[in-house]
């Protein structure tokens, strides 16, 4: 026991006695120095090897720096999608319908397909201790063109889905509304300079409202949402996002989070979230499951933000979705 | 320095930007190097490797989990850097076995402060003989002695089963025990002689 007790003594003498030699920094720094400079250039092939982190929408980020209550996923080692559920978000109602308020006064000033992100006193009040540690969050609003044919709308979906799975609207008694070349609601932000400015503006600067139209060549993480109401009049989103990469979404609420599993075996997310900033009821229930294809990896989420669309009415969509899917796949 | 220190650089580092990167680098760098002077046993490899440590950390950020203590992981990485960097040097046979001389002095007539100094130098020399160590029986004690791992722990950062960490660190506390044995016998066979 002696050897082991002396060892460590040994070793915390010995490090105190360590540190980094001039040299050795210098040309550590440098190698540092010529990886990050070269980071841009290559960007495009490493989005296509390595992993990429995304900030999953709904008042979602990357989740280090707070307390992580529990954590829940689903995917693989290709696609996954990862919810950590978070006391840290002070959620009060008359700031959601403030924020939202801005986030529409922004949306009405942006042409058909433009997008911004936007900051505000409010907005950072919803994350009070966000800036403090020198992270980044920002919303996200835009207006997307909205396709009002559902039959163009389904083929188009079909040539950019592979193997698409859509709602029996037959079944499940649903009617079309429109469609849109993105998710649900807000949006992933990967745009971190932009962000960093916005917030200085409002947080320095003293603006009410920070905002920024962005433009991105290419979106990383293309999404598609077709809207329909139920038979109660009820609106109903269905999102597919694609990822040709390895991706982790990553996102932060306060949802009630709750793994199942559906009738092919895969395991699907339900989500209750009655703090919910992009809806007027605050309240957004939804089911996602993964769909991991040759090509890309699929990430499908049935959502509503009415309390009268329940857990098993979107357990049944997801389910008729799939069966749809089955039908066209052909058999393995 | 603790996790949450880093944390919020963690993120920033994370979304791309790079001077968080350069703050994690400056935050965590003596702590690595440290560790790969333990390992590797000269300061000018461990100089090298430490940024091979870095280029390799900002290559693996995709695949680090939040949930995953962050100087574990980046110990992780500069333990399987310090492996690769050992095996390249067998492979250029670069690699000369360091056998230092042991001696301990026996206990007589000793002042407090001559006790302290020679401890101190007792410890040093039981960490020469840690160098002398096989490489895979050293990287688990000073996993285990410098970092204070538990034995799950270090198994999780080299990938392999806790029952070889077990029988690694049994066998490498063994050597130390029978080498300490053998240098005392020396020493004393050698006060006979006097």
């Amino acid at each position: 026991m002696r050897i082991e007790e002396n060892m460590k003594v040994a070793y915390r003498e010995a490090a105190a006695k360590l540190a980094v030699p001039t040299l050795a920094d210098r040309k550590a720094k440098a190698a540092i120095d010529r990886m990050l400079e070269a980071r841009p250039r290559r960007s495009s092939i490493l989005r296509r090897r390595s992993t990429q982190w995304a900030i999953a929408g709904s008042l979602a980020l990357l989740i280090m720096g707070f307390t992580t209550q529990y954590f829940v996923k689903i995917g693989d080692d290709r696609f996954s999608l990862e919810m950590t559920v978070n006391d840290q978000i002070r959620f009060d109602e008359r700031t959601a319908d403030i924020v939202r308020d801005q986030l529409q006064t922004v949306r009405s000033q942006l042409a058909v397909g433009e997008k911004a992100l936007v900051y505000s006193q409010e907005i950072e009040s919803l994350l009070p201790d966000y800036r403090s540690k020198g992270l980044f969050y920002a919303e996200y609003a835009s207006n997307p063109y909205l396709f009002k044919d559902y039959g163009e709308w389904k083929e188009r979906l079909a040539r950019l889905v592979p193997e698409l799975a859509l709602p029996d609207a037959e079944k499940n008694r649903l009617v079309f509304v429109d469609g849109k070349d993105e998710a649900a609601y807000g949006g992933s932000v990967f745009e971190a300079e932009t962000v960093k400015r916005l917030q200085a503006e409002v947080t320095e600067q003293g603006k009410a409202l920070a905002w920024e139209k962005i433009e991105r060549e290419e979106e990383r993480l293309p999404a598609y949402t077709t809207s329909y109401r139920d038979a109660g009049g009820h609106e109903l989103a269905f999102s597919v996002q694609l990822s040709g990469e390895k991706i982790k979404l990553v996102g932060l609420t306060q949802a009630q989070q709750e793994k199942i599993r559906l009738s092919d075996g895969r395991e699907a997310l339900y989500s209750l979230n009655d703090k919910f900033l992009y809806a007027d009821s605050n309240r957004y229930a939804s089911l996602s499951w993964i769909d991991t294809q040759e090509e890309a990896s699929v990430l499908y989420t049935v959502g509503s933000s009415s309390d009268a669309v329940t857990k098993e009415q979107l357990i049944a969509v997801a389910e008729s979705a799939l069966s749809q899917q089955a039908i066209v796949k052909p058999a393995a | 320095m603790q996790d949450h220190d880093y944390q919020p650089w963690l993120e920033r580092m994370i979304q791309g930007d790079s001077d968080a990167f350069r703050r994690i680098y400056e935050l965590t760098k003596d702590d690595v190097y440290r560790l790969l002077v333990f390992l590797l046993n000269d300061r000018e490899d461990a100089g090298d490797v430490l940024s091979e440590v870095y280029l390799n950390l900002h290559r693996s950020l995709p695949s680090y989990r939040p949930e995953q203590p962050f100087r574990k992981w980046l110990n992780g990485i500069a333990v399987r850097q310090a492996s690769s960097w050992k095996r390249k040097l067998w492979r250029r046979m670069r690699l000369f076995e360091r056998v230092s001389v042991t001696t301990i002095e026996g206990p007589q007539g000793r002042l407090p402060a001559e006790e302290r100094a020679i401890a101190r130098e007792e410890r040093r020399e039981l960490l020469t003989l840690v160098d002398r160590l096989p490489y895979k029986l050293k990287e688990v004690v000073v996993l285990r002695h410098y970092r204070e791992y538990s034995l799950e722990e270090i198994a999780e950062t080299l990938g392999i089963p806790v029952g070889t960490v077990k029988s690694r660190h049994h066998s490498a506390i063994g050597k130390l025990r029978q080498w300490i044995g053998q240098d005392t016998f020396l020493e004393e066979a050698a006060f006979h002689a006097d």
